[in-house]
């Protein structure tokens, strides 16, 4: 891990943008590329992606090489493309690829809710129906997480212990705690809007669901049913207590 | 029975782990047990200091690692105590100067002097903590009652855990009865509801400590000083018997039993 990466991946509301230095070498590219694609895991299944390489000019050949590297790539398919340099436009329209993509608009966060873009997080393309989640692997940690420690799963992730303040749960499906969630818990990290997150005692340090973050609304004297999280019909996370109907 | 070799340990600095190896090193060796104190807080030496012993520092720990003498050459025995030996930090030097397999090589030739070795660790998680825990058979995790000592000492029981040297003990220091009944402080129960390891002690605020610690000796000839009693008992079970927890309320003598008993006789309004 020497210098700077010349590849970036940058999460927002319209998908993965991957950022390509303009300046490198484009073998240096392609092994950063690879090694960062390799690093995400499963982490950006299905996603939809802009590739902004800014000023560089690619070949037809070169720039279909790249599209092969990520899209043989757990169905990321490349939707656009960003760039300045006219003969990478014109490889573009060669492969079928649009360039003409619009600059990110800047959202300011709202108070309690914090938009995530510089994590791993996708919204999955509009009007695409979410896989269902029984058909995501459930990983079961059979103790309690202790601070500093951390837990990241491709599927759901159930914790038969408590997690601590200071430690962290990572899932791209939903998260359920046997105990007490005190620390950090991250569902529907891949952009999964109706992940949630049980415990048996909710009083986490951060929640976060798919592209939301939020944080507690002030001491809440634990219920002594389960509570979870979900993100609701107008798009905040809630806390519900689980089981009542 | 703990096992031989203890670090004592507890992630947040400042929590009390220098005055409890002392006192227990004092406490187990006026016992008759023979002690070893380690002091493995390399460039910020303390136990020294708190023992008493500082003017009597020839040759440290990283003198008998590196081989420029004997471990005995380097200990230094307490004449006050007897049976209790420090072997002393050096100050000049900074962590690096020891490696883990050092200690746990002369930890392993004090196991045949002693009948106890404690090791006191710096605070952090790094090479200093490493060095602390390598030569150990065991932990005894020292936090106090504050969010911040109870966070560190969780990440810490969790590199201990992971170390495969046992589940840990704890103890509580410092804990201030007037406000955990104030609802200021954190009191037992949150501190182990959040830690999960089984409990060695609780040691109350004594301000006795500070003085005690500033002049170089030990709070446990003194029958005013409440953590005094405290500590003995942890000696005691770390000997392996079973002794109760120590009632913490203020008040201990006839009078203050008396004025407990009156004043929840008392119904109502009024006065105090």
């Amino acid at each position: 891990m020497a210098d700077k990466l010349c590849v970036v991946f940058r999460g927002t509301k319209s998908g993965l943008v991957i950022v390509i230095d303009d300046t490198a070498p484009l073998n240096t590219v392609r092994e950063d590329l690879t090694a960062k694609l390799e690093e995400s895991g499963y982490f950006f299944i299905g996603a939809d992606v802009i590739l902004d390489v800014g000023e560089r000019s690619l070949e037809v050949e070169e720039l279909n090489q790249l599209q092969e590297m990520i899209q043989k790539r757990n169905g990321l398919v490349i939707k656009g493309l960003r760039t300045r340099s006219e003969a990478t436009i014109s490889s573009a329209k060669l492969l079928g690829l649009s360039s003409a993509v619009p600059e990110e608009k800047q959202t300011s966060p709202s108070k309690k809710e914090i938009h995530l873009s510089e994590k791993s997080v996708l919204k999955s393309e509009i009007g695409s129906p979410s896989p269902a989640f029984d058909n995501l692997p459930t990983e079961i940690v059979r103790r309690t997480l202790r601070s500093g420690q951390q837990r990241e799963s491709n599927g759901n992730l159930v914790v038969l212990g408590d997690v601590n303040a200071g430690a962290e749960v990572v899932a791209v499906g939903d998260i359920i705690v046997f105990g007490a969630l005190r620390g950090m818990a991250f569902a529907g990290a891949t952009g999964k809007k109706n992940a949630i997150i049980l415990a048996f005692r909710l009083s986490p340090t951060q929640l976060r669901i798919a592209d939301l973050a939020a944080r507690s609304a002030g001491e809440s004297k634990g219920s002594e049913l389960p509570e979870y999280a979900s993100i609701d019909d107008e798009g905040h996370i809630v806390i519900d207590v689980w089981g009542r109907t | 029975m703990l096992s031989r070799i203890i670090v004592i340990t507890s992630g947040k600095g400042g929590v009390g782990k220098t005055t409890a190896v002392a006192h227990l090193g004092t406490a187990l060796a006026l016992t008759g047990r023979k002690v070893a104190v380690i002091d493995a807080d390399i460039g910020l030496r303390n136990l020294d200091i708190v023992l008493g012993l500082e003017n009597r520092i020839v040759y440290d720990l990283v003198d008998v690692v590196e081989g420029t003498c004997k471990v005995t050459q380097a200990l230094i025995r307490d004449k006050r105590v007897g049976n209790l030996y420090l072997l002393p930090a050096a100050q000049t030097r900074t962590k690096d100067a020891v490696e883990p397999e050092q200690m746990v090589t002369l930890c392993d030739q004090l196991r045949e002097m002693f009948d106890y070795v404690l090791i006191d660790s710096p605070a952090g998680i790094e090479r200093g903590f490493q060095n602390a825990l390598a030569g150990a058979d065991s932990a005894v995790i020292v936090t106090t009652p504050h969010v911040s000592a109870v966070r560190d000492a969780d990440r810490i029981i969790g590199l201990v855990e992971a170390s495969e040297k046992g589940i840990p003990k704890l103890i509580i220091n410092r804990l201030n009865i007037d406000m955990v009944k104030k609802g200021e402080m954190l009191n037992q129960d949150d501190v182990i509801d959040i830690l999960s390891v089984g409990l060695l002690g609780i040691i109350p605020e004594d301000p006795l400590i500070v003085t005690a610690s500033n002049r170089g000796i030990s709070v446990l000839g003194n029958d005013k000083s409440k953590a005094s009693e405290a500590f003995r008992r942890i000696a005691r079970r770390i000997e392996g018997e079973d002794v109760p927890l120590m009632e913490l309320n203020e008040n201990h003598g006839f009078f203050g039993r008396l004025k407990r008993i009156l004043s929840t006789n008392i119904t109502g309004s009024g006065g105090h």
